[in-house]
């Protein structure tokens, strides 16, 4: 009996100590590490949205913030922003007819440059001193922080970091607001994954668009949707006098099947839905069902011809007899 | 049974009891007041970048010697190879060594990592800081109607890498041929969506040489530039 209260006692202690080790275990979190950077440079906001008023001055503020591990040397400056294909890649060099804005913005004396310390961060205010003259519509223009910091003395590439934050200004006035929906595609065939839509839409005035797309993707023969962002649609800005393509892509498409694909745009007073049925079918499954069809004919036609010898060769007979 | 183990187990089950018997007892035995406070985080959008080159100086334990690389004497005026405050000593900047006549399309290289949470993603461009779009041998004067620097003096932006022939040129992201530096932005990535754990985007120049190429350190600065897309 002592022998089996030992055990008992033995196994009793095993399980206390287990958990007790389970219940600080289970209140222990260990983090992911987190890669640590020496220079890592940051900006906020990305994108600002103003009103100017001709002849006025508007004051406002971004941070920049030293995220790194190292203290570095930052430096601020105003660039012009327009954007130079359909993908709307950047252009920071032209000075255009809705890029001027560049031009007018000044930098606080104190806060325009200087050192930033690991974790530290720095409100750096702007002015933009706006012309008299200046027509109506949206103006751009990238303000700029930027490091020079980090390279070795003797780099053969040495290299700039440099973040930017869009400031996007409107200038009441004569306002035009007009877009274009050029394109609206929803493809109805393709051999294999990716499936996409894409679409073209045009600001045809002098002020800045947001255009919103929804998607929505059904199985054949259901109307409940696979994938659909209709809570929540994508939006994008879309520049004065600029066109701009844009693609959204199902992932997780299948290899086979047919599907119901619906996109709908909506850019200032126009609306384009468009909905297609979809087949998505691997080239080498259509290869087979055309040489099944071919067959089938071939065997079809074989067989029609081998009747009608036989009914041939039937009437000989008769005629002969 | 036998009578110790009997009284050994009654007095398991007595400290059992009495255990069990407590937790409602520490409930009672103190007064709790609950308050509701309502803590609210507001995250704005951003957009960082780092940019790692292949000249790297670690140091294993903080505070303690860095080590040398190749190519780097000093880093921000931090001298490598001495002791250093911080965890690391990272440049940023690239390097690669090479005899005349000859080619390098691997060594050299950048490795740009961005992070940023806004809904629509980012634009990842590269430029050359100023007008010089050459490697330009340190120490090099111009001379001549109109200034220029002598040929065996520089290595020209040119997509062309080939030895003997004095070019450097970049490659990586949506760049998948070696293509030569402008002065103006040319995206070398796009992302439509924010990141996750940051999008890393690999930079590789090319550097060749020409059979005359005067020795020395040749550098030019080049500009990598984030924006929301």
């Amino acid at each position: 009996m002592a022998k089996k209260l030992k055990v008992f006692l033995a196994a009793f202690l095993a399980v206390a100590t287990f958990s007790i080790y389970q219940v600080f275990s289970v209140n222990t979190v260990f983090a992911d590490e987190v890669e640590r950077h020496p220079i890592l440079l940051q900006i906020s906001p990305t994108k600002q949205k103003i009103s100017l008023t001709p002849g006025s001055s508007y004051v406002g503020s971004f941070i920049v913030h030293n995220a790194g591990t190292q203290k570095f040397r930052y430096s601020v400056s105003a660039t012009p922003y327009s954007v130079k294909s359909e993908q709307y890649d950047p252009n920071y060099s032209e000075l255009t007819a809705y890029a001027q804005m560049s031009e007018w913005i000044t930098f606080d004396k104190d806060t325009q440059s200087g050192d930033l310390e690991p974790g530290t961060m720095v409100d750096v205010a702007f002015t933009v001193n706006v012309p008299a003259d200046v027509p109506a519509g949206t103006q751009y223009a990238a303000l700029m922080a930027q490091t020079e910091d980090g390279n070795a003395e003797d780099a053969t590439i040495a290299v700039v970091h440099r973040v930017g934050m869009i400031l996007a200004a409107t200038v009441p006035g004569d306002t035009r607001s007009s877009a274009e929906i050029v394109k609206n595609n929803v493809s109805t065939f393709y051999f294999n994954p990716p499936v996409t839509m894409s679409s073209l839409v045009k600001n045809t005035g002098n002020i800045e668009q947001t255009a919103s797309y929804t998607y929505k993707i059904y199985p054949l023969f259901s109307n409940e949707a696979i994938y659909s962002n209709e809570e929540t649609p994508q939006k994008l800005d879309i520049y004065p006098d600029t066109s701009r393509f844009n693609s959204m892509t199902w992932e997780g498409a299948p290899t086979l099947g047919i599907f119901w694909m619906e996109q709908t745009i909506e850019v200032a007073d126009q609306v384009s839905v468009v909905g297609k049925f979809v087949l998505i079918c691997p080239l080498w499954l259509i290869f087979i069902i055309f040489a099944l069809l071919f067959l089938a004919i071939f065997w079809l036609i074989s067989r029609a011809k081998n009747r009608n010898k036989r009914s041939e060769n039937t009437h000989k007979e008769e005629d002969n007899a | 049974m036998s009578k110790k183990s009997t009284k050994i187990i009654a007095a398991a089950g007595v400290v059992a009891g009495l255990g069990v018997a407590a937790l409602p007892a520490m409930t009672f035995a103190t007064s709790t007041v609950k308050g509701q406070v309502n803590l609210t985080a507001e995250v704005n959008e951003a957009i960082a970048m780092t940019i790692k080159g292949n000249v790297a100086a670690e140091a294993s334990t903080p505070g303690v010697d860095v080590f040398t690389p190749t190519g780097a004497s000093t880093i921000d005026g931090h001298a490598v190879g001495t002791v250093y405050d911080a965890d690391n000593l990272q440049a940023s900047s690239s390097y690669v060594s090479l005899l005349p006549n000859a080619a390098d399309t691997t060594t050299a290289t950048s490795e740009i990592k961005v992070y940023t949470n806004a809904i629509g993603g980012f634009f990842l461009t590269v430029e050359d800081a100023d007008s010089e779009t050459s490697l330009v041998r340190t120490g090099a004067t111009q001379s001549g109607d109109p200034l220029a620097y002598a040929s065996t003096d520089i290595i020209e932006a040119n997509a062309t890498i080939t030895a003997g022939q004095n070019h450097w040129a970049y490659k990586g992201g949506s760049v998948t041929n070696f293509a030569a530096i402008t002065g103006t932005a040319a995206t070398v990535y796009t992302q439509s969506a924010p990141t996750s754990g940051g999008a890393t985007i690999n930079m590789t120049y090319g550097v060749s040489t020409s059979s005359d190429q005067s020795t020395g350190t040749y550098t030019d600065t080049i500009i990598y530039t984030a924006t929301t897309n």
